[in-house]
């Protein structure tokens, strides 16, 4: 039945892989938002989960609209737009969280910008709390999904030697370079990136060159609701989203970007990858290993590279 | 502001713990009084009330914060479990010791390898650890995955002293043990306090660096407060295994309820001894009781939580000492004459700002 | 239908217009007539029965119980429009069980509970059984389908019910059925993707040992992802490696439909026998008709299923299914019918004290009721055994797209019997596995 051992087993290795970096991608974007907010502002979001359900469930009804008025999936061009509409209809969901996000900055945070980190940290638990039963009036306690999404989508797979993969998957992973792509050029090579970083790096200075810190400030954490919600976007056309969806998604965030580096982009990446592939080898080769593993590894790291794989920087150091 | 209350603090004398003692016998008539708040809940205040405390002895002075307290509770409660699961361990007190043992002895080790970190690096350790003990006790068969451990042997209740008790007296029983436990692990959090050992926590935490050019070693001390906050746990965790009687993951070692625990030193008032006590209270009052009533309690407890934030940063209760301080030098003195009384009055009033009748 | 007669209709159906009602029989009344119920019997309080049912009404299981408060709601409807239970009105209040099914039935009986319902969860079930045993007020699990409760756990009940068949049942008769599609020598081996959790572990460990003693098939790769994984595509992938005769699920809901998406873009039914999916019924609402169609797919659907009797040869499984369909615009699924039963066996039990008592019962009295005591509801006839635990049948077929309603059910529907599925009275079921 099995063919030639060692050719099944590296084609298995090889989609263990994929897995691996599809789960990657994802932990990526979830991470992404909380990484940025971090770095800059030098805050520890821990509303980000739920910002990542309010992300989710808000694509949940974009979705539902998109799919009703898509064209057929019978020709490439019916595909193609397809799978446009459903990362627009994503992106668009998520904008949603530009404005909350702002809002939040301007209302909750900056009234304790001076205060010891504890009372940021424990406005931002404050508004898990009142977020949570805010999806809960708005979206009711069922989960809900969007069908007609991922079905589709999957449909169309890639055959990868003997197994298929599906497309969703791959669309995944290609959206989560092309953010990781666009963030660091954005805070690397635009002069609006690079006046951010120098803002949070050092904040008289930035202030005495006249960057107008409250505005950078709120840009940033809508930007990181943003990519929060992004995250949960994409995350929910295969599955549902549901009351308790954002509590997993905090923690490992937290998990990754101390692995990666307090701050750190590329660092979020690079650790979402790893995470990801480990994950996904350990289910394969050793399961009981699976939710045990990211923790194990956040701990190595923070007791021999405490700032993580790419360093901590900023306000952080 | 710190100084003025550990002044306050040190003039507290034996009286003031009479009387917070005296009102804690009281408490179990509370059932009978007010509907749906039972003997369960009140116990399940206390000893949350207990954690909460060893909590902020952490945070207090050095300020360093832990999000992953509930690990030492969980792993004295499981310690419990274990016992009378895998031992056929029958006696309440053995029980207890277990668990105690337990929680103390994972703060011993855990404390001990990151006590040298600093800030956010110490409180995401914490977290690490946290979330790799719940994961461990999800995924293990000892530990009966999601299931979950009873602490019964063969349906029969631990024994005290080798007596079956019946069940209310039992639940009384076990009232009692914790707020016995409560009023001493207060009154050794107060000794603690005003001690050299005290002294140097705070150094400590007004200034890392210079405690260090004036001798401390930072890393003990930190290590022992740590431990200490972790024995505390391990009490509340052994009194909740005796409480229960069945020990699951969610409810004793998921890392969320380490945020509520902190939620609860802070609303209380981390700078004072009994605030971290009435955020026991009042937040697993909100969390147990409050959910019966309305299906919004999560918006109920994040409005407490942010009216602390931005208006009482002191906690309640710290806000509350603070206001009796400076409205008049008189008032100040009542509490070094009136002792028990004033006791009495503040638990009430504290209690009282968040609508507990 | 004019020559029935009341009285015979209310005497085949237990004695009362409660059970009749129940029994979902009351068209089968010609008149209006409160009739000869227990309602006339003096001695009984004028207030309410005060019930307490705990659930899941948000999360990952807030479909279960949603289904199964319909059910529950339709059963004390047709209580309350009858007489009652013994006279007196059932009022029944439903609780989120969150994770503290104990303290929750601790707080019903200090509101002063006449008898309480649920829970869902098997763990929760488990932590309350002693204290439901102490305080001695009535509690009927509704779901918790661990097969230790009245085997480990609590051996000797006497205030703890069970309405819900254990979950080794289902996966008992899906097995049977599988060696029955597939024929034991077509069998030689056998993968599982199950929830991590006692449920899932315990459903794999029956479903392999039965199979082993069917077909001496061997297993080739078991994977225990979390309840609510979002991604089962390294599972699928070993799976797909291993390309086994039958791949084994007892995953539900959101997990299983995953699961079925995952599978169909890897391709997962092109490298399996058949997938045998013992909560295949749980999708009946959800799932959508691309999912069931990629592949043979047999399911169960526990106790009941909607179209079994077919619709329109049953009316009063058609007459559940209206009304549920009408008030709620759902199929009601098996979890509405453990919802309505979990209460009726309850209420005609405690109906049938009145009846014989002439007052009110004691719990005590009427959890003697209940022991042996047999009912009607819409899914037939009911017997509550003197271990506490129901007896029920086992539905499975072929999950299939009925176009008739617009949602998943079963084709091809073959029924096991109680003997089939489970163990005999006084044995542990995995002795009673191991020994075959």
């Amino acid at each position: 039945m099995t063919g030639l051992i060692p050719g099944n087993m590296l084609e298995e290795l090889f989609v263990q892989t994929l897995n691996g970096i599809y789960y990657g991608s994802i932990l990526f974007m979830i991470a992404s938002g909380m990484t940025v907010i971090l770095g800059i502002l030098g805050i520890l979001n821990l509303a980000h989960g739920e910002l990542y359900a309010i992300g989710a469930y808000t694509t949940t009804s974009v979705l539902g609209y998109v799919v009703g008025i898509s064209p057929p999936l019978s020709t490439p061009f019916g595909t193609a737009a397809f799978v446009f509409l459903v990362i627009s209809g994503c992106f668009v969901a998520s904008l949603l969280l530009l404005p909350i996000g702002a809002i939040i900055e301007r209302v909750l945070m900056k009234p304790i910008y001076d205060r010891h980190e504890l009372y940021q940290l424990l406005a931002t638990f404050g508004l898990l709390f009142v977020l949570t039963d805010a999806i809960r009036f708005i979206w009711g306690e069922r989960p809900v999904s969007v069908s007609g999404v991922y079905s589709p989508l999957s449909f169309s797979a890639i055959p990868v030697g003997e197994f298929q993969y599906p497309f969703y998957n791959v669309l995944v992973i290609v959206t989560a370079f092309a953010l990781f792509g666009l963030l660091l050029y954005f805070f690397s090579y635009t002069k609006y990136g690079r006046i951010i970083r120098a803002t949070a790096i050092n904040r008289e200075m930035a202030t005495a060159i006249g960057i107008n810190q409250n505005r950078v400030f709120t840009a940033i954490f809508a930007l990181g609701a943003f990519l929060a919600g992004f995250g949960g976007a994409i995350f929910v056309p295969p599955t549902a989203a549901n009351l308790d969806m954002g509590t997993t998604p905090l923690i490992l965030s937290f998990v990754i970007i101390v692995i990666g580096g307090l701050g750190s982009i590329r660092g979020a990446f690079a650790a979402a990858m790893i995470v990801g592939l480990l994950s996904r080898w350990a289910t394969w080769l050793y399961p009981q290993f699976e939710i045990a593993a990211p923790f194990a590894i956040m701990i190595a790291i923070l007791l021999f590279k405490p700032e993580g794989l790419f360093g901590t920087w900023s306000e952080l150091s | 502001m710190t100084t003025n209350i550990t002044t306050l603090v040190s003039s507290l004398d034996r009286r003031h713990f009479l009387g917070t003692g005296a009102l804690f016998i009281l408490l179990p008539v509370l059932p009978d009084i007010l509907p749906g708040v039972t003997l369960g809940s009140i116990t399940r205040g206390v000893l949350f009330g207990i954690t909460a405390l060893g909590l902020a002895l952490l945070i207090r002075h050095t300020m360093l914060v832990s999000f992953g307290n509930m690990a030492y509770f969980g792993l004295g409660a499981y310690a419990a479990a274990f016992g009378a699961t895998y031992l056929q361990v029958r006696s309440a007190i053995l029980l207890f010791v277990l668990a105690i043992a337990a929680g103390t002895l994972a703060a011993i080790v855990v404390g001990y390898i990151i006590s040298s970190h600093q800030d956010i690096y110490f409180a995401l350790l914490t977290l690490g650890f946290a979330g790799l003990v719940h994961a461990l006790a999800i995924g293990s068969e000892l530990t009966n995955y999601s299931d979950g451990l009873s602490v019964r042997t063969e349906l029969a209740r631990p024994t005290f002293f080798g007596a079956e008790l019946p069940v209310e007296v039992y639940e009384l029983g076990i009232y009692y043990l914790a707020a016995v436990c409560l009023v001493v692990l207060l009154f050794f959090a107060w000794q603690i306090i005003t001690s050299p050992f005290g002294r140097a926590l705070q150094a400590i935490g007004q200034n890392r660096q210079r405690a260090t050019f004036i001798g401390i070693n930072v890393r003990r001390y930190v290590w022992a407060v740590f431990v200490i906050s972790g024995l505390y746990a391990g009490v509340a965790g052994g009194l909740f295994a005796l409480l229960e009687l069945h020990i699951r993951p969610g409810n004793t070692l998921s890392v969320f309820r380490s945020g509520e625990l902190l939620v609860m030193v802070i609303v209380g008032g981390f700078r004072t001894l009994l605030g971290p006590i009435a955020g026991g209270f009042l937040i697993t009052y909100l969390l147990d009781t409050v959910r019966f009533y309305t299906d919004y309690y999560y918006t109920v407890t994040g409005i407490v939580l942010l009216t602390v934030v931005y208006l009482l940063p002191d906690g309640i209760v710290g806000t509350l000492i603070r206001r009796s301080q400076t409205a008049d030098g008189k008032t100040s003195r009542r509490w070094l004459s009136d002792g028990p009384a004033v006791v009495v009055d503040s638990a009430k009033q504290a209690l009282g700002w968040v609508k507990f009748w | 239908m004019n020559n029935v007669n009341r009285r015979q209709v209310i005497a085949a159906t237990g004695g009362t217009a409660l059970a009749t009602a129940l029994a979902g029989c009351s068209s089968l009344l010609q008149s209006d007539d409160a009739g000869e119920g227990s309602g006339e019997v003096a001695d009984v309080p004028d207030e309410p029965v005060e019930g307490f049912f705990q659930l899941f009404l948000e999360g990952s299981f807030a479909d279960t119980g949603l289904m199964m408060r319909y059910g529950a709601e339709e059963a004390v409807e047709r209580i309350n429009e009858n007489g009652g239970v013994g006279g007196r009105q059932l009022n029944v209040e439903f609780v989120h069980e969150g994770g503290s099914q104990q303290s929750n039935y601790q707080n019903f009986v200090e509101q002063g509970a006449d008898v309480t319902f649920g829970p869902i969860s098997s763990g929760g079930a488990a932590s309350m059984a002693p204290v439901v045993e102490e305080e001695g007020v009535i509690n009927v699990v509704a779901n918790g389908v661990t097969p230790t409760l009245f085997e480990e756990t609590l051996p000797d009940p006497e205030y703890m019910f069970r309405f819900s068949p254990n979950l080794i049942q289902e996966v008992v008769g899906l097995a049977r059925d599988t060696v029955n599609e597939l024929g034991a020598d077509n069998i030689n081996t056998i993968a599982g993707i199950n929830p991590n959790y006692a449920y899932g572990q315990n459903a794999q460990r029956a479903f392999v040992t039965v199979m082993q003693t069917l077909t001496g098939a061997e297993v080739v790769h078991e994977g225990f992802p979390d309840l609510g994984a979002s991604d089962l595509s390294s599972h699928i992938s070993s799976v797909n490696n291993e390309e086994p005769d039958i791949l084994f699920t007892s995953q539900f809901g959101a997990d299983l439909s995953l699961l079925l998406d995952q599978g169909q873009g890897q391709g997962l039914f092109d490298n399996i026998g058949l997938l045998a999916a013992s909560a295949g019924a749980t999708l009946t609402n959800q799932g959508s008709e691309g999912a069931v169609d990629s592949g043979e797919i047999l399911a169960t659907s526990r106790n009941w299923y909607f179209d079994n009797p077919p619709l329109g040869q049953w009316s009063p499984g058609q007459e559940f299914f209206d009304s549920i369909q009408s008030k709620h615009d759902v199929v009601p699924t098996q979890d509405a019918m453990s919802g309505y039963g979990t209460v009726a066996l309850w209420a005609t039990a405690a109906d049938k004290a009145v009846q014989v008592l002439g007052r009110w019962p004691s719990q005590e009295e009427i959890a003697s009721f209940m022991e042996g005591h047999g009912f009607f509801i819409p899914q037939g006839h009911v017997v509550c055994n003197k271990n506490h635990q129901c007896k029920h049948n086992t539905v499975t077929g072929k999950l299939a797209w009925q176009d008739e309603h617009d949602v998943v059910g079963l084709d091809e529907v073959s029924i096991y019997s109680d003997a089939q599925a489970t163990a005999p009275p006084g044995q542990n079921t995995f002795d009673w596995l191991d020994s075959w």
